[in-house]
């Protein structure tokens, strides 16, 4: 059975990762030659309670900087927690960062076959997706090319189609992403909607509300790491549109 | 990291990724050259060559035994140097990989060991060729140490790069440190100054100690003089790498997690 079941999480960015960032500095530091005033570490979520269950299309409102992306991140366990609990059951597939991690003097042949055993796949399942993905991503002859040559639009095309290609049971999106020229978009919001519809859970996050009433049937307003609300679509906008008005 | 059975479960699951981004690195040093992976033979071939030209005048000693000492010695070095630098940005390079997927990071050092490992290969079949050419003599079962020796060096290179790779990510500057630190450790160990040389100067300790001159003997014990290197020498590098492995063990335990944050 799939599930998310966060208890009481809270999760902290380190400052040290912006302070002392060379031996130099940290020398200094240590030996009290410079007194710079100290960064605070950021508390980025706090005390965070989230249960999600299979069929759930949950959608995650708040301004920038609130901390759905690590609520997110937090979930596919990529970041450490300072104390709580995280339980995932279920394969994640997360659809973020995607036009990093690329190896940019290997081909779009070679950077398919990459990601997708990046994304955990086995060789054999990647040569079956491969023409698909190809043609998805309709580059043409291109993708016998080094990638350093491709335009942006062609690298986020092909990253796309690598990362929708993979199954998993619970689909992570930042923002829904919609790829490259008009026709492209089309094509792209088509297969997100597909991924959407055969996947067990699906968070995403978002500031899009038409997508946000379309696609999700539970939403959580988060702010400054708290959350706010969570129930229904309709009245969480409505939270979001206060917080929004007081400030 | 815990030490424990998922973490090395883990690296294993993840074998396709990490043997292809190893194999796409060998792809990409020599995508473009002519000679693909014949550079790493010519490379120390040439230094030695004119190494041993001068330093065999130097020192009296004569070129056809000083030649191979040398050859055995730079490319070994070459392949401590290669896996210790690789580390410093072996994180920072795989950046786009850490931020997307939760792999356990050691395969990333992983991925920097092997192709140097590949490439370090590559050059030993050429002393190989110049010792059955010149030395035949030494050829006989001793060689087959080389089948235990390898598989030591690379758990000795892992963890060397793993260390690195925590640090280089933490402090930028790092490469420069170890850059400087590895010059030192260059020079006062046997990697072209013959080890008698050290002894009759009262230096004996500076190899006696010294795990890359254990390290060295490995190979040039079989290969200069067709004998198994000693116990000892084994029991220094075995030595050596486990304290490593220690480091990158306490490293990995308080810091795997939050490398991503130092990205």
């Amino acid at each position: 059975m799939n599930l998310i079941n966060l208890q009481n999480v809270n999760l902290h960015y380190s400052s040290l990762a912006f302070r002392e960032t060379s031996l130099k500095a940290y020398v200094f530091k240590t030996f009290g030659l410079k007194h710079k005033k100290p960064l605070a570490n950021v508390h980025a979520l706090k005390n965070f309670e989230l249960r999600i269950e299979a069929g759930e299309r949950v959608a995650l409102i708040g301004h920038n900087g609130a901390g759905k992306s690590t609520l997110l991140k937090t979930i596919a366990g990529l970041y450490p927690l300072s104390s709580g609990k995280r339980i995932v059951q279920g394969k994640i597939r997360a659809l973020f960062e995607l036009s990093l991690g690329f190896e940019y003097e290997a081909t779009g042949r070679e950077n398919i076959l990459y990601r997708g055993l990046l994304l955990g796949q086995k060789p054999n399942f990647i040569k079956k997706v491969t023409e698909e993905i190809i043609e998805f991503t309709d580059i043409g002859h291109f993708i016998d090319y080094p990638i350093k040559t491709y335009s942006a639009g062609m690298l986020v095309r092909l990253a796309f189609a690598i990362s929708t290609a993979i199954p998993g049971d619970i689909l992570l999106l930042d923002e829904i992403i919609a790829a490259g020229d008009a026709n492209f978009m089309q094509k792209s919001r088509a297969r997100i909607n597909e991924l959407i519809q055969n996947s067990e859970m699906m968070i995403l996050a978002s500031h899009d509300f038409s997508s946000v009433r379309s696609l999700c049937n539970r939403a959580i307003v988060i702010d400054h790491g708290v959350k706010l609300f969570d129930g229904d679509v309709e009245s969480a906008i409505e939270c979001y549109n206060t917080i929004t008005k007081t400030g | 990291m815990n030490a424990n059975p998922t973490y090395l479960k883990n690296i294993w699951e993840s074998r396709y990724f990490w043997i292809h981004l190893a194999l796409a690195d060998i792809r990409t040093k020599y995508r473009r050259s002519l000679l693909g992976l014949a550079w790493a033979l010519i490379q120390p071939l040439s230094l030695t060559l004119l190494l041993s030209f001068i330093m065999g005048h130097f020192f009296h000693s004569p070129m056809n035994d000083y030649a191979p000492f040398i050859f055995s010695g730079l490319i070994f070095w070459e392949f401590i140097t290669a896996s210790a630098v690789a580390g410093c940005t072996s994180f920072i390079n795989a950046e786009g990989y850490i931020k997307q997927f939760h792999h356990p990071l050691l395969i990333y050092p992983l991925r920097n060991v092997i192709p140097c490992m590949i490439n370090l290969l590559c050059a030993f079949s050429g002393i190989i060729l110049w010792v059955l050419c010149w030395n035949p003599s030494n050829f006989g079962w001793s060689w087959l140490s080389f089948f235990v020796s390898f598989p030591v060096i690379f758990f000795f290179a892992w963890p060397l790069c793993a260390i690195t790779a925590f640090i280089g990510v933490r402090f930028r500057d790092f490469s420069q440190l170890i850059l400087i630190a590895l010059q030192i450790v260059y020079y006062i160990s046997p990697i072209f100054f013959l080890p008698k040389l050290f002894i009759s100067s009262h230096l004996g300790f500076l190899i006696e100690y010294n795990p890359i001159y254990h390290f060295l003997n490995l190979f040039r014990m079989p290969l200069l003089e067709g004998k198994l290197p000693s116990l000892n020498d084994y029991m220094y590098v075995v030595l050596a790498s486990a304290i490593m492995w220690l480091i990158v063990w306490s490293f990995a335990r308080r810091h795997e997690k939050s490398v991503i944050f130092y990205l």
